[in-house]
């Protein structure tokens, strides 16, 4: 599902050079549950944006879902999150201004599902994460594992072979956070797409299959 | 619903909706921009007429006048230059002086004229009759006469009467058949008018198949030096084709400048809302990158991104280009109406209709709207595309600090280009030049905004400590947030500007109106041989008659004029005239190029020099300081030039020495017309008298009142300028707007800001203050640059664009007055913009404030 091979990414501020990741090779299959966990600053979300497309490596390729992403065009790497790829953040990202169950229609309505399935396929996610009496709640009328929810629902609608997830339960308490690992966790089993997430709690990594060590943009040997 | 519309609800309506004041304020922007162009051009007809009324007012309506001094130019011709094709109308003339039986030393100016020609070079409005009735019908009749209701008034007599005139058959008795309103030629000459058809006036005055003038109006876009010269070529005999002592290409041109400026400032009204639309745009790009930075990680295209913002400007545009065609209707209907109260003053004929919005012109509005949005949005577009989503993610979003200086480097490229491209070309050819200074002078303001700001923030620096907290978080913020706040900046400098170039264009112009008003209309009463107005321009008086002129009660100057027409020996000629400088200089409304008029005149007199006219300097290449040589009827003389002045009444140029020097050099004895200023408080009525008796024998003199003439002029032209007022207030709106716009959106933003500072122990009034400090050294910034930009602008449209398209200066009138206005203004609004976010922000509960996400 994922293969990376000997990435770098070296941010530039100024005259300093930043390597947030050295060499890094990584190979995640599919249906996977993979954490990377480290220390902040480690590269963690550099490496989640560099396999969702939004960035590219300054060197090494990246496979995803069959797609050289250090040669695919912008377009297909739009693509390439509109139907393959879902992510989910630490601070949600939900778009303010729409109801939840538009925030879920939305990706919908961008990857082109025949309109007459939005509707049903809307109310599903919305049940598959308990908010189904909320969809016309906006965001803010949410607490925030409802928002976690909701954004999860929203990266799924689209049924993606992999997602995303950078600190789901950063911002949450550990009994919410909990309960959003395990509804990730049993999403996975029951939907079978991939998984990458980025954490450094030692509860989060639990859930998953395999947990990858990164320091300073490298995998740690134990 | 479609896949597309749903997309566009969610996207683009639903984010509008909740914020109802950036809608506003884009939407109100481009009404404003396309209200403006939609009322000139609505009004355009209106404004235009009535202005051209003014001109005609002042310069007569012919644009040539043919005739053959004594011998009366043959009837025959007639036919011949009607059917010219430059030709629009020709009104055949008999004019005489006539002396009234039994009133010593009153004479009419008598004119016979044709009818069905008349009307188009001359209005004639009856008074006690419904407007619209012909006065020139009741000349059917046998013995029909018409006067001026003042002289009528004046002199008891009334309609039905009888008046007796000297003519060269005797003693002529007419019959009074209706009054003409103090209008047209019946002002000009004080009431002393009578019409006659023209076929009883060639019988009375024994002018059978004779003629003493043929007046042409030419059809529009004709040049009239070249018709005159077919004229003079083809007609038989020799006859005498010129233009109108007053109507000189100066008079049109006035016209064409007018028409010309409203267009320019059209433009730029277009050009600020577009601007405001851009600032807005700009802003919600800004503050909307992580939305923006979310829909690109669901899978939109940068192009889809840019699409969505192309889409809103559409929105924006769409609405604002339809409010924008009806507010523009509105605007020109109200200053019609304005104007046609003043213009029927003087012109009953003409009732100017108030414009109807057609469909076509609502149209306009919208794709105008439209347009400008669009090419507003390009911008933020561009910006909303390049959002990188990494960074719009990433939980606290890194700072990048715009590239000031690749900004300010952009800026100085385009003021140097303004700079270069700011110089006139060939006189007569389109000014594009000028256009893209203009473009470019404005556009390198806005570019040197983010410098400004930077320096400001620096300047500052020292300061940080010695600084209450408020003040200096300010100066910090300034610094952070320099892309927002330099967006805001020139949105604010671009209105500002538009105030600053605007007001000094109207009233440069105003200006310029007035002097050319005042060297045509000179003086209280100006005395000028009739033959003069009769027959041509070659009549002149004695220089003798002055002694008994200055020694007349109540006259407190006199001002003589003597100009004679002398050759270059290139094919063309000039005007050598000379005046009293000592009365010019306190009395005349001279105006030089660089120099004070009346110290120049003396100084001239002094030294024996002459000073020459605009179009005399630039057609012979000629300086202050520089001598001259003029050929006279007795040979060459060589003279020093001490001042250049501007001069909108002659044309081919003019040089004027004082009248001493003139009869030194010339020994001429004559005169062509004396201006006669009164002292304060005189009665024009009884000093008239008193003038008419002065002079005694003289039966051919006449004597016009100017100033009533000037009054109603001066009255008319500040009516179609009531149009260009309301591009000031645009200006002024439009700046405000900028300033709330971004101050609003800087609040907005900086909501958890200003939460956590209200949790650490800020207090309401510090917040209040801090964003104050911020939206005044924000007002700072703009005026500083606004002022400069407008001064830049203001000075390409005077000196390039418009002298390039005509050849002689408008007076710059520099706007002290706006700046201190636009000062005052800058920071006024800044400041109140600044306050209602402040005071929303301080009145926000700190929780509520960091719990904002
Ligand atoms: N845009 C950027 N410019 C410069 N340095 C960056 C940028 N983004 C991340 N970094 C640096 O790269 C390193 C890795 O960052 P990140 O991937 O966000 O770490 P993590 O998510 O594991 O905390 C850090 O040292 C961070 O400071
Ligand atoms: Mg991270």
């Amino acid at each position: 599902m994922i293969l990376l091979t000997d990435v770098h990414k070296i941010y530039r501020a100024g005259k300093v050079e930043v390597p947030a990741l050295a060499g890094l090779s990584l190979t995640v299959e599919r249906g996977e549950f993979v954490a990377v966990v480290g220390p902040s600053g480690c590269g963690k979300s550099t490496l989640l944006n560099l396999v969702a497309g939004l960035d590219r490596p300054t060197r090494g390729t990246i496979l995803v879902d069959g797609v050289d992403l250090t040669r695919a065009p912008e377009a297909a790497l739009s693509r390439l999150r509109r139907e393959r790829v879902g992510m989910i953040f630490q601070f949600y990202n939900l778009l303010p201004h729409l109801t939840a169950r538009e925030n879920v229609a939305l990706p919908l309505l961008l990857n082109g599902t025949p309109t007459l399935q939005i509707a049903g396929r809307v109310e599903a996610e919305l049940e598959a994460v308990a908010l189904l009496g909320r969809g016309d709640h906006f965001p803010h009328q949410l607490s925030g594992g409802e928002m976690q929810r909701l954004a999860i629902a929203r990266a799924l609608a689209p049924r993606p072979a992999l997602l995303l997830a950078d600190e789901p339960t950063g911002n949450l308490d550990s009994e919410r956070g909990g309960a959003i690992l395990d509804l990730i966790r049993r999403l996975n089993r029951t939907r079978a797409f991939t998984v990458l997430m980025a954490t450094h709690s030692p509860e989060a990594a639990a859930v998953a299959d395999r947990v990858i060590r990164l320091r300073d943009g490298r995998l740690e040997i134990p | 619903m479609g896949r597309l519309a749903r997309l566009a609800t969610l996207l683009l309506l639903r984010p509008l909706r909740t914020e109802a004041f950036r809608v506003a304020v884009s939407v109100v922007g481009v009404a404003l921009g396309v209200a403006v162009p939609v009322a000139i051009r609505l009004a355009n007809e209106s404004v235009l007429s009535a202005f051209a009324r003014g001109v005609d007012a002042v310069a007569g309506r012919a644009a040539l006048t043919i005739h053959a001094r004594d011998l009366g130019v043959p009837e025959e011709i007639f036919p011949l230059v009607r059917a010219d094709a430059a030709v629009a109308h020709a009104s055949p003339l008999i004019q005489v002086l006539a002396p009234v039986d039994g009133m010593p030393g009153e004479a009419l100016l008598v004119l016979g004229v044709d009818v069905l020609s008349e009307q188009a070079f001359r209005e004639y409005h009856l008074a006690d009759r419904p407007a619209g009735a012909d006065p020139l019908t009741l000349l059917a009749e046998p013995e029909a006469i018409l006067l001026a209701r003042r002289f009528a008034e004046a002199k008891g007599l009334a309609v039905g009467g009888r008046i007796t005139l000297l003519t060269p058959a005797g003693r002529r008795a007419f019959r009074i058949r209706g009054l003409l309103e103090a209008e047209g030629p019946a002002v000009a000459l004080d009431g002393r008018l009578a019409l006659l058809d023209i076929a009883a006036a060639q019988v009375e005055f024994q002018k059978l198949g004779r003629l003493d003038r043929v007046d042409l109006v030419l059809k529009p876009g004709t040049d009239a030096a070249a018709v005159a010269a077919r004229l003079r070529a083809t007609l038989p005999g020799a006859l005498t084709v010129e233009r109108p002592a007053a109507r000189v290409s100066q008079a049109e041109q006035m016209l064409a400048s007018f028409r010309l400026n409203l267009t320019v400032l059209s433009l730029i009204a277009l050009l600020t809302g577009g601007f405001l639309v851009y600032n807005t745009m700009e802003i919600a790009v800004l503050r909307r990158r992580r939305s923006l930075g979310v829909l690109r990680a669901l899978g939109l295209s940068r192009r889809g991104v840019a699409a969505l913002i192309a889409g809103e400007a559409a929105l924006l545009g769409v609405a604002g280009g339809l409010l924008g065609a009806l507010a523009g209707g509105a605007l020109s209907r109200a200053a019609v109406t304005a104007m046609a109260r003043t213009v029927s003053q003087l012109y009953a004929y003409v009732r100017p209709e108030p414009p109807a919005l057609t469909a076509d012109t609502l149209l306009l509005g919208i794709v105008a709207g439209l347009g400008a949005a669009l090419l507003a949005a390009a911008g933020p577009a561009r910006l909303a595309a390049g959002v990188s989503p990494r960074e719009a993610l990433a939980p606290a979003a890194l700072l990048r600090l715009p590239r000031v200086a690749a900004a300010s480097a952009a800026g100085i490229m385009l003021l140097g280009a303004a700079a270069l491209l700011a110089r006139p070309g060939p006189i007569g050819t389109p000014p594009v030049g000028g256009y893209l200074a203009a473009l470019a002078a404005m556009l390198g303001g806005a570019f040197l905004s983010p410098a400004l700001l930077a320096a400001l923030a620096a300047s500052g620096r020292p300061l940080l400590h010695i600084l209450p907290v408020p003040a200096a978080l300010a100066l910090l913020s300034l610094r952070r947030a320099v892309r927002r706040n330099a967006v805001a900046a020139s949105a604010m400098m671009v209105g500002l500007a538009m105030l600053v170039s605007v007001s000094t264009m109207i009233r440069s112009f105003r200006a310029t109106v007035e002097a050319w008003i005042g060297q045509s209309v000179r003086a209280d009463f100006v005395l000028s041989p009739a033959g003069r107005y009769v027959k041509g321009s070659d009549a002149r008086l004695p220089a003798d008659i002055l002694p008994a002129l200055a020694a007349v009660e109540g006259v407190e100057a006199l001002d003589p004029f003597r100009g004679i027409r002398v050759e270059d020996g290139r094919g063309g000629g000039f005007l050598l005239a000379s005046g009293d400088f000592a009365v010019h200089a306190r009395y005349g409304r001279i105006l030089m190029v660089g120099g004070d008029g009346p110290a120049v005149l003396r100084a001239a007199r002094e030294a024996g020099a002459v000073v020459v006219s605009e179009t005399f300097a630039l057609r012979y290449g000629v300086r202050a300081g520089d001598r001259v040589s003029l050929p006279t009827p007795r040979g060459p003389i060589r003279l020093p030039v001490g001042g250049i002045f501007y001069d909108y009444t002659t044309e081919g140029g003019l040089v004027v020495m004082d009248r001493s020097l003139f009869t030194r050099l010339l020994g001429d004895p004559f005169l062509s017309s004396v201006a006669i200023y009164l002292s304060p408080g005189a009665d024009p009525e009884g000093v008239r008298r008193r003038i008419l008796t002065a002079v005694p024998g003289r039966e051919d003199l006449l004597l016009l009142a100017n100033r009533a003439l000037k009054a109603r002029v001066l009255e008319i032209f500040d009516q179609t300028f009531a149009i260009t007022y309301a591009l000031e207030f645009i200006a002024l709106v439009v700046a405000a707007l900028g300033v709330l716009n971004a101050q609003m959106a800087a609040v907005l933003e900086r909501q958890r800001e200003i939460g956590i500072l209200r949790a650490v122990g800020f207090g309401r009034r510090q917040v209040l203050g801090m964003v104050l400090t911020e939206a005044g050294l924000l007002g700072v910034a703009a005026n500083l640059l606004g002022v400069a930009v407008g001064l830049a602008l203001s000075a390409i449209l005077i000196h390039v664009i418009n002298f390039q398209s005509f050849g002689w200066t408008i007076q710059f009138h520099f706007p002290t007055r706006e700046i201190l206005l636009v000062t005052a203004l800058a920071l006024g609004t800044a400041l109140a913009a600044g306050a209602i976010p402040a005071s929303v922000a301080a009145a926000l509960p700190p929780v509520e404030a960091i719990r904002y996400e």
